[in-house]
C-alpha cells in the first residue's frame, strides 16, 4: 500500500522530469551552429547517393531535359534520388520545420527567391557558403540581383541560382483578332505603349466582346507593375518602405482601378478556375514571367497551340518574378558531391540546354546570351529568347525583405476585396495597412 | 528468510527456487506480490509513454514557445514574456476569427444535431431494410474529408457553371459568388461539416435511444401519445446524457475546424476579408504562412483555454437542466400514465 503510493508519486515525478528534459533538449536543438568550413572537391571514385528534396518541377524539369541522366553517365559513382512536391508553400513549411528541428534535410534543398531574404538573414549556419567551394567562379556568371538575394551580411552566398522569371505579357492572339484588335505583337506594341494604353486597349477589347475580361487577375497585374520598379516593399537598407514609397501604393491604385473598371477576370492565380480559364480563353492577357509559358502550355493544352503570343513589356521595361536557388546543407555527409551536382545543373551549358527544350529560363547570364535565338512554336513562334534576355537585362535589382511574403499576401487580399467584394480601393488599402502592421509589426 | 536458522542444507543457488524451502516461499510470494502490485503500472505504461511523447510534451512545449519570439525556418527562440499574448489580444484578425468560429460553429452544429436527432428517431422504428438505412448513415463519415471538401468546393464554385449555381438558376436565382460572400462562404463550409457529421451523430443517438426501456414507449402509446409526442416526452429526456455528449464533441469539433475552410479557400487566409478565417486557420496562417511560431503558439494556448471553458459551460448548463427538469419529467409522465390507465 505504502510502497504503491510512493511509486505512483515517483511515476508522476518521472513523467514531469521527462517533460522538462525533453523541453530542455529541444531548446538546445535549435541552436546547433557549425562553423562554415570550406568544401573540398568531390571524390570521383567513391560511390555516393545524392538525395534531393524539391518543389515546383525544378528537378522534374532537369530529368525531362535529360540532365540528371547525363550527369550520372558522366559520374558513374553518383546516384541521384529526388522527390518533389508541387506547391512551394507546402515545401517551405516542411523545409523550415526540418531546419527548426535540426534534422531530416536532403543533400540538395532548393528554395524560392521570395524566401531568400529570410534564408540569408537567419539561416547562415544551415547552408554551405558557395564561395567556399571549388565552384565559386561560376557565381560570376550570375546576375547581381540573383547573387545579392542570397548573400548574407558576412558576404557568404548560400545558394546557386537555377532560373529566373523575366517579365513579358502573354496574350490570346485569336481572341484579340475576334475583337478586331491587332494580333501581331509588333502591331499590338504600337497600340500598347504604356500602362495607360494597355488598359485602354483592354477597354476596347471589353467593349468589342461584350464585357469579357482583359487581364487574368488583379494580383498578376499588381505583380508586373511592381516588378519593374527599383524598389518594392523594402529599401536598400532593408527597412520596410512599402507604406510610403513610389512603388506599392501607386501600383495598388492602378491595379485596383483596373479591377473597378472590370478589366480583370476575378480569378485567383493558381486556382483551379484560373487554370481552366487559360484553356477556355476567359481572359485575353496575362503577366507572363518566363516560367509562365510552360504553365500556360500545360493548362491551355495542345488544342490552343498557336492561339497564344508573347508581347514585351511597354517602354522597354523589365522585371523579374521568381527564380530559385539550389542550396546544400552544411551538415550533409555528401556535400562535396552535392555542391558539384548543383553547380553543374546551374552551369551555363545545362541552363541553356534546359531552355532550348522549352523548360526553365536561365539565370546564368552566359546562358541568357547563348539562347537569344530561341523561339516558341506554341506561342506563334514568338522570339522568347530575345524578349526575355532583353527583359532580364532591364530588370531592376530590387532589395528583398524578410516579410515580403506577408506584405504581398495582405495587399493581394486587399486587391481581391476590391475586385470581388466591391470594397472601395481606399478602404481596401487601409485594411491592408492594418493587416500588415498587425502581422509584421 | 530471517526467521530460519541455518541447520542442514546449504543455500540453493540464487535464482533457482528449491522445492520446499519456507524462506524462499516467503520470498517468492513477496516477489510475486511486488510484481502483482507493479503489473497495472506496466500495463498502462505504453499509453502514458506515448501520451508523454505525443500529448504532454507538445502541450508543454507549445506553452513554452508561446512566450518566445520564434520564426519558422530561422533563428533561435528568444524569450519575450507576454508579448505574443498582448499582440494577440490587440489583433483585429483574432477577434474576427473568434467570431467566425462561433458563427460557423453555430450554423453547422445546431442544424446538424437537430437533423441527427430526427433521423435517429426515424431509424429507431421497425421498418424494412432497416440495416441498410442505418449503415448508409455512416457513409459520409467514412468518406475522406479532403475528397469530400474538394467535391463540395466545386459544387459551390463561383462560376455560373457550379452545380449549386445551376440549381439556383433553375429556381430563377442569380449565380452566387460563394467563396467571396461573407455568409455564403460560411454556409457552404457549414454544409460540408453538416454533411460529414450528421450520420455519425445520428448513430450515437440511435444507440442512446435503444437503451431507453421499451415499456416507456408502450406506456406512452397506451396513454395515447403519438410518435411526435413520444419523441418529445420520452426520447428526448431519455437521451439527455447522449445529447450532452454530442454537444460537447461538436463544440470541440467546431473550435478545431480546419480541413474544410482550409481546402475550401486554398490557403489559410480564409477569404480576402477573412470571411471564413476560423481560429485554427488564423493559427496556421500566422505560424506557417507568415512564419511566426511564437504567436501561433499563443493562439493555440488561447484556443485550448476557450475549448476548456466551452466544455465546462456545456457541462454546467446540462447539469442545471437535468437537475431542474430531466428526472422528474419522466417520473411525472409515468405517474400520469398510471393515473390515466386506471
Amino acid at each position: 500500500m505504502f510502497s504503491a503510493r510512493t511509486r505512483s508519486r515517483k511515476a508522476v515525478l518521472a513523467v514531469a522530469a521527462l517533460g522538462v528534459a525533453s523541453l530542455g533538449l529541444s531548446a538546445c536543438g535549435g541552436s546547433s551552429s557549425s562553423d562554415s568550413e570550406p568544401v573540398g572537391t568531390a571524390d570521383p571514385n567513391q560511390d555516393v547517393t545524392i538525395t534531393v528534396d524539391s518543389f515546383g518541377g525544378i528537378f522534374a524539369n532537369y530529368e525531362k531535359a535529360g540532365l540528371l541522366d547525363q550527369y550520372m553517365e558522366d559520374h558513374p559513382n553518383v546516384t541521384i534520388e529526388y522527390s518533389e512536391v508541387q506547391q512551394e508553400s507546402d515545401y517551405w513549411t516542411a523545409l523550415a520545420t526540418k531546419i527548426n528541428s535540426g534534422s531530416g534535410l536532403a543533400d540538395i534543398q532548393p528554395f524560392e527567391i521570395s524566401r531568400a531574404a529570410l534564408v540569408s538573414s537567419q539561416q547562415q549556419d544551415v547552408w554551405v557558403d558557395m564561395l567556399q567551394t571549388p565552384v565559386a567562379d561560376q557565381l560570376e556568371e550570375e546576375t547581381d540581383a540573383a547573387v545579392g538575394a542570397v548573400t548574407t551580411e558576412d558576404g557568404a552566398v548560400l545558394g546557386l541560382p537555377t532560373d529566373s522569371g523575366p517579365m513579358a505579357i502573354c496574350y490570346r492572339s485569336d481572341k484579340l483578332e475576334e475583337a478586331g484588335l491587332p494580333s501581331d505583337p509588333a502591331e499590338l506594341a504600337q497600340q500598347i505603349t504604356d500602362w495607360d494604353s494597355y488598359e485602354s486597349v483592354g477597354e476596347q477589347y471589353a467593349e468589342a466582346t461584350g464585357g469579357q475580361a482583359w487581364m487574368d487577375s488583379v494580383g498578376g497585374y499588381y505583380r508586373v507593375l511592381t516588378s519593374v520598379e527599383p524598389v518594392r516593399n523594402y529599401d536598400e537598407e532593408g527597412e520596410p518602405t512599402w507604406e510610403t514609397n513610389d512603388t506599392v501604393k501607386p501600383s495598388f491604385d492602378r491595379a485596383a482601378s483596373a479591377a473597378e473598371k472590370g478589366l480583370t477576370a476575378g480569378l485567383s492565380q493558381f486556382d483551379p478556375a484560373w487554370n481552366t480559364a487559360m484553356n477556355t480563353g476567359d481572359f485575353a492577357t496575362i503577366a507572363c514571367p518566363a516560367w509562365m509559358l510552360g504553365y500556360i502550355k500545360q493548362q491551355a493544352g495542345d488544342e490552343n497551340a498557336g492561339n497564344w503570343n508573347v508581347l514585351p513589356l511597354p517602354q522597354e521595361l523589365g522585371g523579374n518574378w521568381g527564380g530559385s536557388f539550389l542550396a546544400v546543407p552544411q551538415d550533409s555527409p555528401n556535400r562535396e558531391a552535392a555542391v558539384d551536382l548543383a553547380a553543374w545543373l546551374t552551369s551555363a551549358e545545362a541552363e541553356a540546354d534546359e531552355f532550348r527544350q522549352g523548360l526553365a529560363y536561365p539565370s546564368n547570364t552566359v546562358a541568357q546570351e547563348q539562347t537569344t535565338d530561341v523561339t516558341d512554336e506554341y506561342f506563334n513562334g514568338a522570339p522568347i529568347g530575345e524578349i526575355f534576355s532583353t527583359a532580364a537585362q532591364a530588370a531592376p535589382n530590387q532589395p528583398l525583405g524578410v516579410d515580403d511574403g506577408a506584405i504581398d499576401q495582405a495587399i493581394g487580399d486587399a486587391l481581391t476585396a476590391v475586385e470581388a467584394n466591391g470594397v472601395a480601393p481606399d478602404e481596401a488599402w487601409q485594411l491592408a495597412v492594418r493587416t500588415i502592421n498587425d502581422t509584421v509589426g | 528468510m530471517a526467521a530460519h536458522a541455518p541447520t542442514t542444507t546449504a543455500e540453493p543457488p540464487a535464482g533457482r527456487p528449491p522445492a520446499q524451502a519456507p524462506p524462499d516461499l516467503v520470498r517468492r510470494s513477496r516477489r510475486e506480490g511486488r510484481a502483482y502490485r507493479r503489473a497495472p503500472y506496466v500495463y498502462i505504461a505504453p499509453f502514458f509513454l506515448l501520451f508523454g511523447a505525443f500529448g504532454l510534451f507538445p502541450l508543454v512545449y507549445t506553452v513554452w514557445i508561446s512566450f518566445q519570439e520564434y520564426r519558422l525556418g530561422g533563428g533561435d527562440p528568444e524569450f519575450v514574456g507576454w508579448e505574443n499574448y498582448t499582440w494577440l489580444f490587440g489583433s483585429p484578425s483574432f477577434y474576427n476569427s473568434l467570431w467566425k468560429t462561433l458563427t460557423i460553429g453555430l450554423i453547422s452544429t445546431v442544424p446538424q444535431l437537430l437533423m441527427a436527432l430526427g433521423l435517429a428517431h426515424l431509424l429507431n422504428y421497425n421498418m424494412k431494410v432497416r440495416a441498410f438505412f442505418r449503415v448508409s448513415m455512416i457513409v459520409p463519415y467514412a468518406t475522406s474529408l479532403v475528397a469530400a471538401t474538394l467535391v463540395f468546393a466545386s459544387i459551390f464554385a463561383n462560376t455560373p457553371g457550379g452545380l449549386m449555381n445551376v440549381v439556383l438558376g433553375m429556381l430563377g436565382i442569380d449565380p452566387i459568388n460563394w467563396t467571396n460572400g461573407n455568409w455564403t462562404a460560411q454556409i457552404a463550409i457549414a454544409t460540408i461539416v453538416t454533411w460529414h457529421w450528421t450520420g455519425y451523430n445520428a448513430l450515437i443517438y440511435l444507440a442512446g435511444m435503444q437503451s431507453i426501456p421499451k415499456d416507456l414507449y408502450e406506456a406512452a402509446a397506451i396513454d395515447g401519445a403519438g410518435r411526435f409526442r413520444q419523441f418529445l416526452h420520452v426520447t428526448i429526456p431519455g437521451l439527455r446524457p447522449t445529447i450532452l455528449f454530442t454537444i460537447v464533441l461538436s463544440t470541440i469539433g467546431a473550435t478545431q475546424l480546419f480541413t474544410e475552410p482550409f481546402l475550401f479557400g486554398n490557403g489559410a487566409e480564409g477569404g480576402a476579408l477573412g470571411q471564413y478565417q476560423v481560429l485554427t486557420l488564423y493559427m496556421y496562417n500566422i505560424g506557417f504562412e507568415i512564419g511566426r511560431l511564437g504567436r501561433a503558439a499563443a493562439i493555440a494556448c488561447v484556443t485550448l483555454i476557450i475549448v476548456i471553458l466551452l466544455v465546462l459551460l456545456n457541462a454546467g448548463l446540462a447539469q442545471l437542466r437535468t437537475r431542474d427538469k430531466g428526472q422528474p419529467l419522466i417520473r411525472r409522465r409515468s405517474a400520469s400514465t398510471r393515473k390515466a390507465s386506471r
